[in-house]
């Protein structure tokens, strides 16, 4: 898909490889990809993968100055801690919700009495509305019968959740489609990672915005 | 009889010289490919020899400690792996403590004995507990039961590591003097990091050999896995001289895992088993039981998935050859035991003792 | 030997009370009893986090009691309180320790609930003299089992472990009986009402006097019983046996219909897991190959299902076949994979034999993930939409028809396992376990012989895969990771090695058991280690040894007394 896009926009992709879940040695891999000549890398992999092959980058002939970029994958706080200094101008693609809306600061507010600090990874604003669509769902179509069951029915549950209409939650104005598909696909962002993520400070500043 | 007998031999003997065939060709051919399209230069492929080199180098530490043990006691200590991600985790707690308190910046060469004397430590007293605990009681059962037993402890130990240390990923800090290169000649290259891994597993090794050639230990060492009760006899205590090897094995396998970890840098309590199952491929490799075979055998097989996917598959059009690194490394394994069923440098033990 | 006849022995009792208290730090710090915590055995009683340090105090009793000279007296019980209390001081330093420092950077268990479970809720001064306190009446508890004849103790064993079991499990008992209308009033009485988790006080009492008593009638009784049984004639006994079967026969057919989705769905996996369990036991129990790399068929046969019936059109190539035509072929495939790598691996032993077959495990898992074969098969993303088979116009796409499927061909399986356990073969693959040059010397063919465990193996573990198939209806090469090779060796270890019963024994144990407590499924690891661990030191034969194979296992100790003596 990606690299689909990519090239319908003009860009041209030099390779595409595939590595393994448990594999340290990005060596091979990243020398294959450098005889290419690329000037950005695009990993949309997880932790611990995505730390070895930024970190390896840097010491493949070829690549010291590509540009990387991940997705929201890497979108931990652990992820700038554990690369190091590769991951100092490394952008990553993952979710966004302005923090100077009042409600996603009352969820941080709360997060950090309840919980301590910031939420270490991307979706939790995602994962809040996610959850409350489903709470709020279960509350409208259970019936609870005579003798005290509670039954949910499993299609009223799927219609109630395909049908709804602005729901308003953190990440948005919210609306699904046929498919059940909710999000508004506006709570993105590109965030590019400096020195201070490297250090400990979380989240990144957002870079680019839909 | 005699017709019977023939007809055996020729059978699966001939399967498997197909097979072997096939697949030679199939190396010979990508390999002539690949270089024709001249893809890689040169200094492209010194860096993949000497990464390879250096991976290689951890794999034999580690290598060591199987083949030592299984010199003696004739069981695969399948927990050996966990022995080397103990010594890692822990060599991180010394290694990120160190560093915030400014005394890793202040004498990184102190600082960095001290991350190898910790991470050593900690490996060869959870050898020893594992010796006491786990396989002592059971000398002279049959094989199958330490066999067992050793899997089960590496399932116990690393999911110990995971109870008490998290999930989350750790990485080594960065240290400043083992990081850039140093240039040889040219346009080629080597990081520094990796001339120090090298010399290292070559230092100990070289300790190794000479340890076990001219010591006391060494040599009731080896009396002992040449027959244990006739060493019994000679006035040699078995035990103590098991307890020995496994802290000896535990100690490289310490080493391995704090260098491995100055390579990559992330620490995981699910770190060992690759290295391990890896390491263990490559003590068979070099016959199993013999420390020169399986010094070997690692740098072998560390050389081998450095180099191999890119030479074998790159030219043959294979998409995303790199994946298919694993399956290089053990279809290698199976055809070395085939043709040759002890290893590159094996005693004949896999028919005759095992 | 000892120099202390009948006194006390101070310093085992301090060890023992030391390496006890170490397992109890470690199970506290590993996150154990804070995850246990949450579940009650008894409700509001008695948690199962509690259960374990319990236990652990008790063992401890119990060993320091056993290990006095002379035991069975006063040192026996002062030593088994010391040795407890002993442990209670280590766990309630490191509630101290825990409670001062806050260790959550490195340990990420050591946390305050831990602190507060460990005080019960009473803080760090006063709450520690209660646990010290509490440690040695648990080990006065020990030291008193001890003392207890045999017999008793192994019904007191008994009744306590039920009541573990049962206050566990309740959750899902209640559930699935609640239907009947008279059991569920007695349920409710046992477990308590609604919300409360776990036995009633009254309903544990009652669980643990059943059984305990039960059991000592039994162990006094059974002799009789048996006897009188034998005595009947021969025709009577036949039709009581015939009974019996038929009672069996009554119980697989309704028991999905009693059991709910839920709980068929646990039979299910337990089914597929038991099915693997009897192939690998023909190659590794019966035949003696310890193949690591058993779940490279299972794949096989899920694959093979998956690209045979696969509708969705993904894949290059399209077959759309239905279920029972593509089956065959999957267990025909996973037997010509399995004589492939026997041939290989024909001359190599123990050891080497692990390593290879471990490796083609991984060959087979790394090919189905690669990129290489992914228009073929899928690469990382798996095969989805492998439809429903269906059966005499039945569709079978729900756990309770699909466990049918599983217990036809659990039932084929058992029944070729048997009668191959009994053949020529079967001897043949007995004496290849139990010396291969003398079983060769002997005259039997080790190329066909070997080949052959392997196939058969081969062949049980493809179709069990290929049920999988079209039991999720997807295939992810996720699902075929060593761990389930592990798994299924442990599985056939803990139930005794080449012995069938076995197989569902320790299916039942290391299949069954995980799924119906899922919530802990994060210890589930560590656990099989130790009680792999643990086993091969008591009990290597299993818990349902197959009779040869325990004579050899103790051989040794049979041995060991004469040698004393000469």
């Amino acid at each position: 898909m990606f690299a689909e896009v990519f090239a319908e926009l003009g860009g041209e992709v030099t390779a595409r490889e595939a590595v393994n879940v448990g594999d340290t040695d990005m060596k091979p891999v990243l020398t294959s990809i450098a005889t290419g000549a690329p000037e950005i890398i695009y990993f949309p992999i997880f932790e611990p993968e995505g730390n070895l092959i930024a970190a390896q980058s840097r010491e493949v002939a070829g690549l010291e100055t590509v540009i990387l970029m991940g997705a929201d994958g890497l979108f931990a706080d652990t992820f700038p801690e554990a690369t190091g200094s590769a991951a100092v101008g490394m952008y990553l693609s993952g979710p966004y919700v302005d923090v100077n809306d009042a409600d996603y600061k009352a969820f941080l507010d709360k997060w950090a009495d309840q919980i301590g600090g910031v939420p270490p990874s991307g979706f939790h604003a995602h994962a809040f509305d996610a959850t409350n669509m489903l709470l709020n769902g279960i509350e409208a179509v259970a019936v609870v019968d005579a003798d005290g069951t509670v039954h949910i029915g499993r299609q009223a549950l799927r219609d109630y959740l395909y049908g709804l209409k602005d729901y308003n939650g953190l990440t948005g104005n919210l609306t699904c489609n046929e498919n059940g598909d909710c999000a508004t696909g506006e709570a993105l962002g590109v965030f590019k990672l400096s020195e201070a993520e490297v250090n400990g400070s979380w989240p990144p500043p957002v870079f680019w915005q839909p | 009889m005699q017709s019977y007998r023939i007809r055996r031999i020729n059978w699966t003997d001939l399967f498997m010289w197909v097979v072997g065939a096939a697949l030679l060709a199939l190396i010979v051919g990508g390999t002539y490919l690949t270089l024709q399209q001249g893809k890689f230069t040169a200094v492209q492929w010194f860096d993949l020899a000497v990464f390879g080199l250096a991976q290689g180098s951890v794999y034999a530490l580690i290598a060591l400690g199987y083949t030592l043990v299984y010199g003696i006691l004739r069981m695969i200590n399948f927990a050996h792996s966990e022995i080397f991600m103990s010594g890692a985790f822990i060599g991180y707690f010394a290694a990120t403590g160190m560093q915030r308190a400014g005394f890793m910046q202040e004498n990184p060469l102190l600082g960095i004995i001290i991350i190898f004397l910790t991470a050593m430590t900690t490996s060869a007293v959870l050898a020893i507990l594992l010796e006491r605990i786990a396989y002592r009681p059971l000398r002279g059962a049959p094989r199958l039961v330490p066999l067992i037993t050793a899997i089960g402890a590496s399932f116990f130990l690393q999911y110990t590591f995971r109870g008490l240390f998290g999930t989350q990923n750790r990485a080594y800090p960065e240290i400043d003097v083992i990081k850039g290169t140093v240039p040889l000649f040219g346009d080629f290259q080597i990081q520094k990091i990796q001339i120090i891994v090298i010399a290292a597993a070559a230092m100990m090794m070289a300790f190794l050999v000479l340890f076990v050639q001219y010591t006391k230990t060494g040599k009731a060492m080896r009396a002992v896995s040449e027959d244990k009760s006739v060493a019994a006899l000679m006035g040699i205590d078995v035990d103590a001289i098991i307890v020995r090897t496994f802290i000896l094995g535990a100690s490289l396998a310490g080493a391995a895992g704090v260098l491995y970890c100055f390579m990559f840098r992330i620490v995981t309590f699910y770190m060992g088993f690759i290295p391990g199952i890896k390491a263990f491929t490559a003590a068979v490799l070099g016959g199993i039981g013999n420390p020169a075979g399986a010094m070997l055998g690692g740098l072998f097989l560390g050389i081998f998935e450095s180099l191999g996917p890119t030479l074998f598959l790159d030219g043959l059009g294979v998409p995303a050859p790199y994946q298919l690194k694993d399956v290089i490394a053990f279809t290698m394994l199976v055809m070395v035991l085939i043709f040759r069923p002890t290893g590159i440098l094996g005693e004949r033990l896999s028919r005759a003792k095992a | 030997m000892s120099t202390t006849q009948n006194t006390f022995d101070w310093r085992k009792t301090l060890q023992l009370g030391l390496i006890g208290g170490l397992v109890g730090v470690l199970i506290a710090l590993v996150g154990m009893v804070d995850e246990f915590d949450k579940r009650d055995i008894v409700a509001g009683t008695l948690s199962m986090g509690w259960t374990l340090l319990l236990l652990t105090a008790l063992i401890t009793g119990y060993f320091a009691a056993s290990m006095m000279p002379k035991g069975r007296g006063l040192p026996g019980i002062v030593s088994a309180v010391v040795a407890s209390a002993i442990f209670a001081v280590v766990m309630s330093v490191l509630a101290w320790l825990v409670d001062r420092f806050d260790l959550r950077q490195v340990l990420v268990n050591a946390s305050p609930n831990l602190v507060k479970i460990l005080t019960f809720e009473q803080g760090v001064p006063n709450g520690l003299f209660m646990l010290i306190g509490a440690g040695a009446a648990v080990g006065l508890l020990g030291g008193v089992i001890h003392i207890l004849p045999d017999r008793i103790r192994k019904a007191v064993a008994l009744g306590l472990s039920m009541v573990a079991l049962l206050g566990l499990l309740q959750e899902i008992i209640q559930v699935s009986l609640a239907g009947f209308e008279g059991v569920s009033k007695a349920l409710e009485w046992m477990f308590g009402k609604g919300t409360e988790k776990g036995l009633s006080v009254a309903g544990a009492i009652v669980v643990f006097i059943v059984v305990a008593a039960g059991n000592l009638l039994w162990n006094t009784n059974a002799p009789k019983v048996n006897a009188q049984f034998n005595k009947l004639p021969q025709k009577s006994r036949r039709s009581l046996r015939w009974l019996g079967y038929g009672i069996l026969f009554l119980v697989i057919i309704y028991l999905p219909a009693v059991l709910g989705l839920y709980l068929t769905e646990v039979v299910n996996s337990t089914g597929l897991f038991i099915l693997m369990g009897l192939g690998l036991n023909i190659v590794v129990g019966f035949a003696g190959l310890l193949d690591l790399g058993y779940v490279a068929f299972y794949a096989i046969g899920a694959y093979t299902v998956g690209v045979l019936t696969n509708f969705s059109g993904e894949l290059t190539w399209h077959f759309g076949w239905n279920f029972w035509l593509a089956l065959p072929v999957a267990v025909s495939l996973a037997v010509l994979a399995g004589v492939v790598l026997g041939v290989p691996v024909l001359n190599m032993r123990g050891d080497y034999l692990a390593i290879v077959t471990l490796g083609f495990g991984e060959i087979i898992r790394i090919l189905a993930l690669s990129d290489f074969l992914k228009p073929s098969i899928g690469g990382s993303q798996g095969i989805v939409n492998i439809p429903p088979p269906q059966f005499l116009g039945v569709l079978i796409n729900n756990p309770q028809t699909l466990y049918y499927v599983i217990v036809a061909g659990a039932i084929l399986a058992l029944f070729i396992s048997q009668r191959l356990r009994d053949s020529r073969l079967g001897r043949s693959w007995k004496a290849l376990r139990e010396d291969e040059d003398v079983a060769q010397a002997m005259g039997i063919n080790l190329v066909a012989t070997k080949l052959l465990a392997f196939a058969t193996g081969a062949a049980f573990s493809g179709l069990s895969g290929s049920i999988l198939a079209v039991k999720l209806g997807t295939i992810y090469p996720h699902s075929f990771a060593l761990l389930i090779s592990i798994n299924v060796l442990a599985l056939i270890i803990v139930g005794g090695m080449g012995s069938i019963p076995g197989v569902f024994v320790g299916g039942l144990l290391l299949a069954g058991m995980p799924e119906l407590l899922r919530e802990f499924a994060e210890y589930r690891l560590l656990i099989y280690g130790a009680l792999l661990v643990v086993m091969m030191q008591v009990r290597p034969e299993g818990f349902w040894p197959e009779a040869t194979h325990k004579r050899e296992l103790h051989e040794a100790e049979a041995v060991k007394p004469a040698e004393a003596e000469a």
